[in-house]
């Protein structure tokens, strides 16, 4: 088949993406107007905690990865830094979980994006790393606000092809232990949200957010499916990031579920009609660990001189293979299965590296690029144990190291030519 | 006590310290079985209740080439060194390891163990198991913690073949709390310097109890091993080697309390003897083991017997991708200076320029309050 047999929609977001975008304006809306003005209970949670809790409240809920990138979309982070080393904290402590918690430190709403975060009832956060509970229990002491610990209970064994067995048999795969423990924790944070913001947690209302969250993700399988079946990519990555993540942000509603069939709809619908976002595609190539936010321009760079497009990075169906978790009897149980694994399966290397390598068998890719923190140990931990996993099954891979918040440190050129070289080089076309 | 005792004794903990693993091999080629382990919150008594020789492995001084195809350099470097020796058949002798999950880059070490057996060929390497014991102050953990104990003592039985009773782990803690008596009152009568106390501490971690018991019992400390200089407390990243102390000497400073997980506080605390043993082991080991995810963790200044050195300074050392200790650092540094103790900020690695340089302007300070008159 030639390339003029594709349309190309190289210049046209999915419509739908609008859609995402104009939900995450609301989102932000709602929560300036609830919480920031009228003074509503709301809470500032890790992105790996389980918000579920708290959209069944309808407690607005604030990521500090989302005020951080926030902080570092406004070109603040250099600040940032700076107040960091002037308090004392050493220049090799990572820096982008703790950006938010220097805009409370620092108390200065003229210039913290939107007036700096108002007191929340409460921060939440999973003890993944050794020094999550310090950065939390020092925001929270600033506020002078509670904190939630939950703690984060080890895999014993990591069975292979985690994804077989985590939609419906998540039992076997995350250990009972684990889960009895989970679902414990779980009970008592549903006790401390109960009791700092003053409202009830519905349990058949919390069933139904668990059915629509695997409903939506059903919807991203579809979606997945029909990108890595694609002759030439239909969607471009800073598409599917807009529209996945804002559905798992807001994970639970009704809008998730209709946003990600629309989603995936589309994508069909591009594949049926021969839409690709490059017709000249010569090779598909995966995005793998951290994205990299502050410039998705990126993933674009190497179409045009190199007919090579990035399909699929983990935040393109992890909602799909990750959040399911279908249940019987015991929605909670289901949420602890869901909440003690994220980092887990995204990051450590067995499991990590077989997923990337599902990923590249369906979806046909001839390599990836790895972007990998530096200054943060607990990012870059599996990194080359999961490189060398993937370059012995054949698959070649880039690491590109770099600054998560400071995008001074991004040299766009530099970067340009080292992926560049690396598809000229390494991967087959 | 006779000086050739006393010497001996101080030959013996040196001997310990630069070759840790002779005794648990002459205990293996004896037909013995040896459980080594890392880190400072495992419980020793288990391993010891079921006839097995406890081994706290160090990371020693050896190359990472092996290890570093496989590990991020960002990772502790004795962590590296212990794969490192994994990796080449360097601790295949040993019946079986435990990594307890005290922290994070543990954890991860643990993994990467099983990802070198299973996709790299390593299956030369002794069987590990991870002991993931939670260090969070909650009802919930501590009935996770006593099933997750209980499992170790399986383990460490089937390594034996001999069943480990309550009786048996009784007499252990019982044991293992007089040595860490012994150990207290050593510190706190004799005052050594900073260099041989470390290494007192080591020897506890490599030998078996009767033997550190004896030492113990034995030692007697010359003019030239007692505490002098200025009196220094070291609080950050864990020292398994004496580099830095041994610096501090030369400097004319003495290290006389420190809180990482190589240094005398981890015989602070004793486990309850009137209680279910894996109950008191448990409530012990996640309170009061040293370690990053030790919830609450001691104040620097503060001995192994709880009271306070009284210290001129306290060196803050985090090493070169510490990304948690530092974070306590700004308060302390207030708190210290609040009470009237300098601090000073040392970062790795330990004979880097840097660390040095700090280290220098630490001996600077208190050079110039010697001569000002000032030292007391």
């Amino acid at each position: 088949m030639s390339d003029a047999a594709f349309k190309s929609v190289a210049d046209q977001p999915l419509d739908v993406s609008a859609n995402a975008k104009a939900r995450m304006k609301h989102w932000f809306n709602d929560f300036r107007t609830r919480s920031m003005e009228a003074g509503e209970p709301y809470v500032i949670a890790s992105a790996v905690s389980p918000h579920e809790i708290f959209h069944t409240m309808d407690v607005p809920v604030v990521t500090n990865t989302w005020y951080s990138s926030i902080i570092s979309a406004k070109r603040q982070s250099p600040y940032y830094f700076d107040l960091m080393e002037k308090l004392g904290y050493h220049s090799d402590l990572p820096r982008y979980l703790s950006l938010p918690m220097m805009t409370t430190l620092d108390n200065d709403p003229e210039r913290a994006p939107y007036g700096g975060l108002p007191k929340p009832a409460l921060i939440l956060d999973r003890l993944r790393g050794d020094y999550a509970q310090r950065i939390t229990s020092k925001w929270a002491s600033a506020f002078g606000c509670e904190a939630f610990y939950l703690d984060a209970t080890a895999q014993t064994e990591l069975i292979p092809n985690w994804w077989e067995l985590a939609q419906r048999d998540w039992e076997t795969l995350y250990e009972s232990h684990r889960l009895d423990y989970q679902v414990e924790q779980l009970k008592a944070l549903i006790q401390v949200a109960e009791r700092v913001t003053g409202r009830k947690f519905n349990y058949d209302d919390f069933e139904g957010e668990m059915h629509r969250i695997n409903r939506a993700g059903e919807n991203v399988e579809r979606a997945r499916n029909a990108i890595a079946s694609a002759e030439k990519c239909p969607v471009s990555m800073p598409d599917q990031l807009s529209n996945v993540m804002a559905a798992t942000w807001n994970r639970g509603s009704q809008w998730s579920v209709d946003h990600t069939k629309a989603y995936a709809d589309e994508i069909e619908a591009r594949v049926k009609n021969r839409e690709a976002i490059c017709p000249g595609q010569k090779t598909k190539l995966l995005w793998l660990n951290t994205g990299l936010w502050f410039n998705t321009a990126f993933y674009r760079a190497f179409e045009e001189s190199h007919g090579a497009v990035f399909v699929w990075s983990m935040y393109s169906n992890y909602l799909s293979d990750g959040y399911r978790k279908y249940f019987d009897k015991d929605p909670l149980r289901a949420l602890a299965a869901r909440s003690m694994s994220m980092n887990e399966q995204l990051h450590l290397p067995p499991w990590m590296a077989g997923w990337i390598l599902k990923q590249a068998e369906d979806f046909g890719a001839s390599g990836a690029v790895m972007l990998t923190p530096v200054g943060d140990r607990l990012s870059s931990y599996g990194t080359r144990a999961c490189i060398d996993m993937l370059e012995r099954a054949g698959l070649p891979v880039l690491e590109l190291s770099a600054s998560m918040v400071d995008a001074r440190l991004w040299d766009n050129d530099a970067m340009i030519a080292e992926v560049g070289d690396f598809i000229e080089t390494r991967v087959q076309v | 006590m006779s000086s050739d005792v006393a010497k001996s004794a101080c030959e013996r903990i040196d001997l310990a310290f630069s070759n840790p693993e002779a005794n648990a091999r002459a205990f293996k080629d004896a037909g013995g079985k040896v459980v080594a382990f890392l880190g400072a919150t495992v419980p020793v008594e288990i391993i010891a209740a079921g006839g097995a020789y406890p081994l706290r492995l160090k990371g020693g001084s050896g190359d990472t080439a092996l290890a570093d195809e496989l590990m991020e350099p960002v990772r502790e470097l004795y962590l590296r060194r212990i794969f490192n020796r994994l990796l080449a058949g360097a601790l295949d002798w040993v019946d079986l390891i435990v990594v307890p999950r005290s922290s994070e880059g543990l954890l991860q070490f643990y993994y990467l163990i099983d990802y070198a057996r299973k996709f790299r060929g390593h299956t030369h390497m002794p069987k590990v198991v991870l002991l993931d014991l939670l260090q969070t102050p909650f009802d919930y953990t501590i009935a996770y913690n006593k099933a997750r104990l209980t499992e170790l003592k399986a383990e460490v039985e089937a390594v034996t073949g001999r069943t480990i009773s309550d009786e048996a782990l009784a007499g252990q803690i019982k044991l293992y709390n007089s040595v860490r008596g012994r150990f207290r009152n050593v510190i706190e009568q004799q005052g050594p310097a900073g260099t041989l106390r470390l290494k007192l501490a080591s020897f506890g971690q490599t030998q078996p109890a009767a033997e550190f018991e004896s030492v113990l019992t034995d030692l007697w400390l010359g003019s030239s091993q007692i505490s002098k200089g200025a009196r220094v407390a070291l609080s950050g990243s864990p020292h398994e080697t004496a580099d830095l102390y041994e610096i501090f000497a030369s400097s004319g400073l003495d290290i006389v309390a420190e809180d990482h997980d190589w240094g005398a506080g981890i015989y602070a605390h004793d486990v309850a003897e009137n209680a279910d043993p894996i109950a008191a082991l448990e409530e012990r080991y996640r309170l009061h083991g040293i370690s990053m995810r030790q919830f609450v963790r001691a104040k620097p200044e503060y001995d192994v017997s709880g009271k306070d050195v009284r210290p001129e300074a306290v060196a803050f050392y985090f090493e070169e991708n510490d990304d948690t200790l530092g974070w306590e650092y700004p308060e302390e540094r207030k708190r210290l200076a609040d009470a009237g103790i300098a601090t000073a900020l040392l970062r790795g690695p330990v004979n880097s320029d840097r660390c040095l340089a700090a280290l220098k302007d630490l001996a600077d300070q208190f050079a110039a309050r010697t001569e000002g008159g000032n030292h007391e």
